[in-house]
């Protein structure tokens, strides 16, 4: 299960990186009639607006891509902050975020996404912004019992016999324990982005000249009537379905290693 | 009832309230343009004049603040669309119920069948049988809702034409009774078939984890030692033991089914909450916006809170 994880996301990631020398065509760029059926100079043929479906089908491999790379990687990064700081300093200050995050996990996340993206139309960082900081919650508290848990044990504690200082405990003992736990909270942030995200330009909130696989779903949609759903609507469905079955396999594989 | 659960849903109660207030005052512009000055096609002096007086935007943030809480918690008053030329609630009233079909149908749904096919997988762990059903539901699992939604759409509407394209009822059938009924199940097996099948994985694998942790435990062979028949084994024995986990979930579930419906509603136009945010969005209808995801919100917060007390008294009775 791994390995076909594995070839799947490569492939997606590679479309992603070499998009624009595989591209026939400007993604957001009018090069001919409208509406017109696969040929042989536009292999998925064109949109309502006369841009190339190829063109963008790989163009928006790199939105969901970036989209879910950064965004794994910044709400990580505040999941690791704010779990181990809470693990090392306890007190007043791990009951303020642990109190945060069971009130964060509470709301409905799509909501709020849907909320203020509404409002402030946001560009790609945006959405990966927002995005970040409403996917830290879960990871920050199992990095917190984690690293808890790690704290007690002796060779942390042999460490501080020795006297090690708090920086070098995290930087030295703690962190490179953390890892596998990193690895399974990058992945499931970066398939909740991914999925997020298309589901936001589905809906048309954000940036409406972002190049984006939901868009195109929804975009085709409108124009069920032509018939044109095999070479609109079925391509970017399919290589989001992948996407997001590649990482699902990479998460799932591990845990066959363990227990499932 | 831990205290600091409980004081969880205050301080999200309290950052929804806060950000739903914030949010348009946040924005470049003053409040009112930017609330309803893409639904206005224009706003003349005296309806300014009338919604700073009603929005007391003269007065102090703080104030400001407690005139909208008193708003919401005295009139629930959640605004007034110009685009609808109603108040929010009304319009709200003729939408949500279609998503709360939708929603709990499929979540029933979906939890039952979850269930099942968990507590299967899970007995048969690792077997041929098991592993089958694992990959099929991975497989599942992989495909947004939009996705899968819009593939039943042309297939089973569009090309076969067995289900509707769109819509709850049959405008202007005049169906009653059990014809009405059937006019409504039929427009709904498509949107349900979708958020059924997105969501069930979710319970089948917690459902199928629970299951073979509880069953290798020794009181399962004591039941089989007892010669009881296999089926009463597997759900009477194994499955309650294994269900608490699963219970805990739903209220959680509640959510994402809500945040799913959202979308495949958008896909079949079904007339629920999705299709009016889809629709406010469109329109740059603030007010609108905001009272429909204020109340889907309030509304996940109370059930997450009621099936925390519900489990409190599983837990306490014993199960």
């Amino acid at each position: 299960m791994r390995r076909v994880g594995l070839a799947l996301v490569g492939i997606i990631l590679i479309i992603a990186i070499f998009a624009p020398l595989i591209a026939p065509y400007t993604p957001t760029e009018y090069v001919g009639q409208s509406l017109l059926a696969p040929n042989s100079s536009y292999l998925l043929g064109t949109n309502d607006l006369g841009e190339d479906i190829f063109s963008r089908l790989l163009y928006g491999a790199r939105t969901s891509v970036s989209i879910g790379f950064f965004t794994a990687l910044l709400a990580t990064f505040f999941s690791l902050l704010i779990g181990v700081t809470s693990a090392l300093f306890a007190g007043v200050y791990d009951l303020f975020w642990m109190r945060l995050i069971d009130a964060l996990l509470a709301i409905p996340t799509v909501l709020i996404i849907i909320l203020i993206a509404a409002f402030f139309r946001v560009s790609l960082w945006g959405m990966i912004i927002i995005l970040s900081l409403l996917s830290w919650q879960q990871g920050a508290r199992v990095i917190r019992n984690q690293s808890k848990s790690l704290l007690k044990s002796n060779f942390i504690l042999a460490a501080q016999g020795f006297g090690a200082g708090k920086l070098h405990i995290t930087l030295k003992h703690l962190l490179s324990h953390l890892l596998p736990l990193l690895s399974v909270q990058l992945l499931m942030v970066f398939r909740r982005a991914v999925f997020l995200e298309a589901g936001m330009s589905f809906l048309g909130v954000g940036d409406p000249s972002l190049v984006s696989w939901g868009r195109m779903i929804r975009q085709a949609l409108e124009y069920i009537y032509l018939g044109s759903w095999s070479w609109w609507l079925l391509p970017p469905g399919v290589l989001l379905t992948l996407t997001i079955l590649g990482v699902v396999l990479l998460e799932y594989g591990r845990d066959s290693q363990r227990s499932i | 009832m831990k205290a600091k659960k409980l004081s969880g849903y205050i301080i999200a109660l309290i950052i929804i309230l806060l950000l739903n207030f914030m949010l348009p005052r946040l924005m470049p512009g003053d409040p009112i343009t930017v609330m309803y000055g893409d639904a206005l096609t224009e706003l003349t002096p005296e309806m300014r004049a009338a919604l700073e007086e009603r929005h007391g935007l003269s007065q102090s943030l703080f104030n400001q603040f407690l005139n909208y809480l008193k708003d919401i918690g005295l009139n629930w008053d959640l605004g007034y669309s110009f685009y609808y030329e109603r108040p929010v609630t009304q319009i709200i009233n003729n939408y949500l119920p279609w998503t709360l079909l939708l929603v709990l149908s499929s979540l029933i749904l979906s939890t039952l069948l979850g269930f099942i096919l968990g507590v299967e997988s899970g007995w048969d762990y690792r077997q041929r049988r098991d592993k089958a059903l694992l990959i099929v539901l991975l497989i599942v699992n992989g495909m947004p809702g939009i996705v899968l939604g819009s593939i039943l759409l042309i297939i089973f509407a569009w090309q076969l034409g067995i289900f509707p394209l769109g819509g709850a009822i049959t405008p202007h059938a005049g169906y009653t009774g059990l014809a009405w009924l059937r006019d409504i199940l039929y427009h709904l097996v498509l949107p349900l078939l979708t958020l059924v099948l997105t969501r069930l994985p979710g319970s089948y694998l917690l459902m199928r984890s629970s299951m073979f942790g509880v069953v290798e435990q020794p009181f399962i062979d004591l039941a089989r030692a007892k010669g009881l028949k296999k089926q009463r084994v597997k759900y009477v024995h194994g499955a309650r033991n294994a269900i608490v986990p699963f219970l805990t979930q739903l209220g959680i579930r509640f959510s994402t089914f809500l945040g799913g419906a959202l979308f495949i509603e958008n896909i079949f136009s079904y007339p629920g909450m999705g299709e009016l945010i889809y629709r406010a969005l469109l329109n740059r209808d603030y007010p609108l916006l905001q009272g429909s995801l204020f109340l889907l919100t309030l509304m996940v917060l109370l059930i997450n809170f009621l099936t925390d007390l519900l489990i409190v008294k599983v837990d306490k009775g014993g199960f």
